[in-house]
């Protein structure tokens, strides 16, 4: 425990900060995070009421990381490596966690792998363990490779069946037309390409202390799991940080569209704009400018779109954020005769933005969402764990503590210039999937009727 | 304000799964008003998140036959304006605290959750109040709401197994309510008037047939004051036992679609005991013994624990047990499906399996249990429901005392007349009854 209250001053001030909190009745800190010296990011959150611990290992390395002949590679490493190790045979370390009542999960995602369990509190250690054993000593048999590829390829040909899914997918396509970069989770050629030596080698490289974080939240003591986390972790070789390959997008400098028809009732839209990625100064005002359009209860998109305009059935925005810039997106689902009408109608709201800055008010209100959507995310162990890997991935384990505090910081002005800068009009990413009878102009096949039995 | 108490209980409940002393123990505080509402306070100082919980005797079962999603509309409604009043004022109020509203309509009851930064617990407590006791019930906010349910309707005629699920528990309790859609109909819904909404508020939302539930870092005596000043005058509705023809088990079927999907679903579902019932825990665990991890044995037996699955249905009157798969080839996954629902039928399961289950089942309670609002949800179930606010805290005892046998009864006596879904993957409108 002496070594980690040792490391910084900045360390000493977090504590403090959570004790003032009023989260600890003991003298014990409540958050213990820091950087060891192999570069292993560590994050250690005490969540007293719960009676479970969460604990998270994330890895630098997803499609961000690929180039366009490793598409897929990092999914796949994900998908095995907790299946075998050199000591627990197939199988048997999900077993043992499942076994503790305990959950187990691997997931990908553009920049970032990441594996958690979640176990009662008291088998922390020995899930801690045997996490982190399979983690540093996997087994890629070949049978065992091949096995997931088929199951992940199983998964690509089912995909699509959504059409907001398929929307996504040709807004994805737009978006890097022309550019080589890898595709999330693969494709069919490239999955079947891979060997079980090549998950291996790419494992080597990139599951090294420097590329991961080890975050943990639960009825646990900070101290004693930052202590088990540096036994385990601490002597290992810190490896070559990883860089991702495609580090920018080109957005065009005029609309772009696709538009894919399918047998369905209504239709979906998505319409992305450039965003900073998550290390730009101006994300944090970014995420502002999307409470902003989505997280009120009745957000600005649906009061317009929806409510003024009667122009959707549902509105909603979201943005990636990710180690490389990635698109800001609105999703609409829209009767057809709509679509360009709504499309303008976006057009108009991001204009407005970056014409004239919001009301005080306005930002005080996105303000306080964004600082009710951390506190709700924390509530649970998991979340708590999450936030923490998240920051610590993206950024440093301080930006968790010091998030908050630079929304509050945020002002008007600000939300008006990155709006300017980011959500260019003449730069957006149009894709739309439509009803079969909406080809060719055809009317919909019946007209909706309401009856009323009186008043 | 006379604040002697009418009745009050005060229990320090050890936790179903306690690991730690600080997490071991949770004060409850309940009050039973005059009105026949009860509160229920109970202090977590580690969760700066404060979760209020209605719950009310006003589920599904209580629609019109010919207006099911009724329940649903009015609950969703409350939600949507008070008298006080209008609802873009009411969402501003919620935005600028940071509140989280919910609503939600099951086959039993309805709720309304809040939840607040610990700093906006007294107005949230307020809004929670005029939500409850006061909602405004517009028609404009109604024809909102009912574009949205349809809307829901049709999505949920896209997808598999969604739409397989609910034609498995129609077909199973058939006649009773519960064999009813939640959601409802297009028919129905499009059919529901203002008026059908505020003669359900007022034949089924009343003090006497709710019960009202807060956890969050506070003192419980001031939480229950504070709740006793905003609903003392909440006035009842009269008692309303629920009453409904006994469900009966139909005969197995077999039920078959073509639909516009890339997948096939199976499904094999059965009429099961209701929440609480003797056998009701050893279904728990035998769900759990067959789907929700990588080492179960649907998921060893379809490869892959993504594919296939366990939905269990937990009602007041009775339950629901659907075991399903999703494939690209329907007659094996439906082997395998028959083949496993037959070995719970006639082997005891292993110790080993039951005690993972057993691990699973409360791990799952303690995760839902860090939420403020969903333990005072739970409280208030608990309590409408005549199981006591102590049901959670006994339930430790309950899953410990499940043998291997008391599993191979309760599939034996349950797992029976199934009735079966298979949707295909291909053209529309083919439909078959075998």
């Amino acid at each position: 425990m002496k070594r980690w209250m040792a490391w910084s001053a900045l360390a000493a001030a977090l504590v403090a900060a959570v004790l003032i909190a009023g989260c600890s009745r003991d003298e014990e800190p409540t958050r213990v995070a820091g950087i060891l010296p192999n570069g292993l990011t560590v994050v250690a959150q005490e969540n007293r009421s719960s009676e479970l611990v969460a604990i998270h290992v994330w890895v630098r390395d997803g499609s961000i990381y690929e180039t366009p002949a490793e598409s897929g590679l990092s999914n796949l490493i994900t998908r095995a490596l907790l299946s075998e190790s050199e000591e627990f045979e197939s199988g048997s370390m999900v077993r043992l966690i499942e076994s503790l009542g305990g959950k187990i999960g691997a997931y990908s995602s553009p920049d970032y792998s990441r594996y958690l369990a979640i176990v009662p509190a008291r088998h922390f250690d020995v899930t801690l363990d045997a996490i982190s054993y399979c983690l540093l000593h996997p087994v890629f048999s070949p049978e065992l490779i091949e096995s997931r590829k088929a199951a992940i390829i199983s998964e690509i040909e089912a995909a699509g069946d959504r059409a907001l899914d398929q929307a996504s997918s040709l807004a994805d396509d737009l978006l890097y037309e022309g550019r080589t970069r890898a595709v999330p989770y693969g494709t069919v050629e490239t999955l079947s390409g891979f060997t079980a030596e090549q998950v291996s080698e790419r494992y080597r490289e990139r599951y090294v202390p420097s590329n991961m974080v080890v975050s943990v939240a639960g009825g646990v003591s900070p101290s004693h799991a930052a202590d088990r986390i540096e036994e385990i972790f601490g002597s290992i070789d810190s490896g070559t940080p990883a860089e991702p390959v495609l580090k920018s997008v080109d957005w065009p400098e005029s609309p772009r569209r696709a538009t894919a028809y399918r047998d369905i009732k209504t239709s979906y839209m998505v319409i992305s704009f450039p965003a900073p990625g998550v290390n730009d100064p101006e994300a944090v005002t970014m995420d502002i400018v999307l409470a902003m359009l989505s997280r009120r209860r009745v957000s600005l998109l649906t009061r317009v779109l929806k409510d003024e305009l009667g122009l959707v059935q549902a509105a909603n925005a979201g943005w990636l954020t990710t180690a490389v810039p990635s698109p800001l997106t609105i999703w609409l689902e829209l009767p057809p005769e709509n679509v360009e009408e709504a499309e303008q109608a976006v057009v108009d709201i991001v204009r407005q933005f970056a014409a004239e800055p919001p009301s005080e008010d306005d930002v005080a209100v996105a303000i306080r969402q964004m600082e009710a959507y951390v506190q709700f995310g924390k509530e649970t162990s998991n979340g708590k764990a999450s936030h923490g890997a998240y920051w610590g991935t993206n950024a440093t384990p301080e930006f968790d503590e010091t998030y908050l505090r630079r929304l509050s910081e945020v002002t008007p002005e600000d939300v008006r210039a990155a709006s300017e800068r980011y959500l260019r009009p003449e730069s957006r990413i149009v894709a739309t999937v439509l009803p079969n009878w909406a080809r060719s102009g055809r009317s919909a096949p019946s007209t909706e009727r309401r009856t009323e039995r009186g008043k | 304000m006379n604040r002697v108490l009418k009745t009050s209980l005060v229990l320090l409940l050890a936790l179903a799964a306690s690991t730690s002393s600080s997490a071991g123990e949770r004060l409850v505080k309940l009050r039973k008003l005059d009105n026949g509402l009860t509160i229920i306070a109970s202090p977590n100082p580690w969760n700066q998140i404060v979760g209020f919980a209605a719950v009310v005797d006003a589920g599904a079962r209580r629609d019109p036959e010919d207006l099911s999603g009724l329940a649903q509309l009015t609950n969703e409604l409350l939600g949507r304006g008070v008298k006080s009043m209008a609802p873009e004022e009411l969402a501003e109020i919620l935005d600028r605290g940071g509140m989280q509203m919910s609503t939600h309509a099951s086959l039993d009851w309805a709720t309304v959750q809040i939840s607040a930064m610990r700093s906006d617990m007294d107005a949230a407590a307020r809004i929670f109040a005029e939500v409850l006791t006061q909602p405004a019930l517009e028609k404009k906010s109604l024809l909102s709401i009912q574009s949205d349910a349809l809307r829901r309707i049709e999505k949920r005629a896209d997808a598999a197994v969604e739409d397989a699920l609910e034609e498995t528990l129609s077909a199973i309790f058939a006649d009773h309510p519960y064999g009813r859609l939640i959601l409802g109909t297009r028919e129905s819904v499009e059919s529901i008037t203002v008026k059908d909404v505020r003669r359900f508020y007022e034949t089924n939302y009343g003090a006497d047939g709710t019960v009202v539930a807060v956890v969050g870092d506070f003192d419980a005596d001031y939480a229950l004051d504070l709740l006793e000043d905003l609903l003392s005058e909440y006035g009842g509705r009269g008692s309303r036992p629920f009453r409904a023809p006994a469900i009966e088990r139909q005969e197995a079927r077999t039920i078959d679609h073509y639909r516009d999907i890339k997948r096939g679903v199976v499904l094999t579902g059965y009429l099961t005991p209701e929440f609480g019932a003797a056998d009701f825990m050893s279904l728990q665990l035998a769900s759990l013994i067959l789907a929700g991890g990588e080492h179960t044995r649907l998921a060893r037996a379809f490869d892959d624990s993504r594919t296939a699955g366990v939905s269990i249905l937990e009602g007041q009157e009775a339950g629901a047990f659907v075991a399903y798969a999703l494939t690209d080839d329907i007659e094996p996954a439906r082997a395998k499906l028959n083949r496993e629902l037959d070995r719970l039928r006639t082997e005891l399961v292993t110790e080993d399996e039951l005690d993972r289950a057993k691990n699973a089942y409360l791990v799952g309670l303690a995760a839902a249990r860090e939420r403020n609002a969903e333990v005072a949800r739970f409280l208030a179930v608990s309590e409408l429901f005549g199981l006591g606010v102590e049901y959670d805290a006994k339930l430790m005892q309950r899953v410990d005392g499940v043998t291997r046998e008391d599993v191979l009864l309760a599939a034996q006596r349950n797992l029976v007349e199934p009735v079966v879904v298979i949707q295909r993957p291909g053209k529309k409108g083919t439909r078959g009854g075998i």
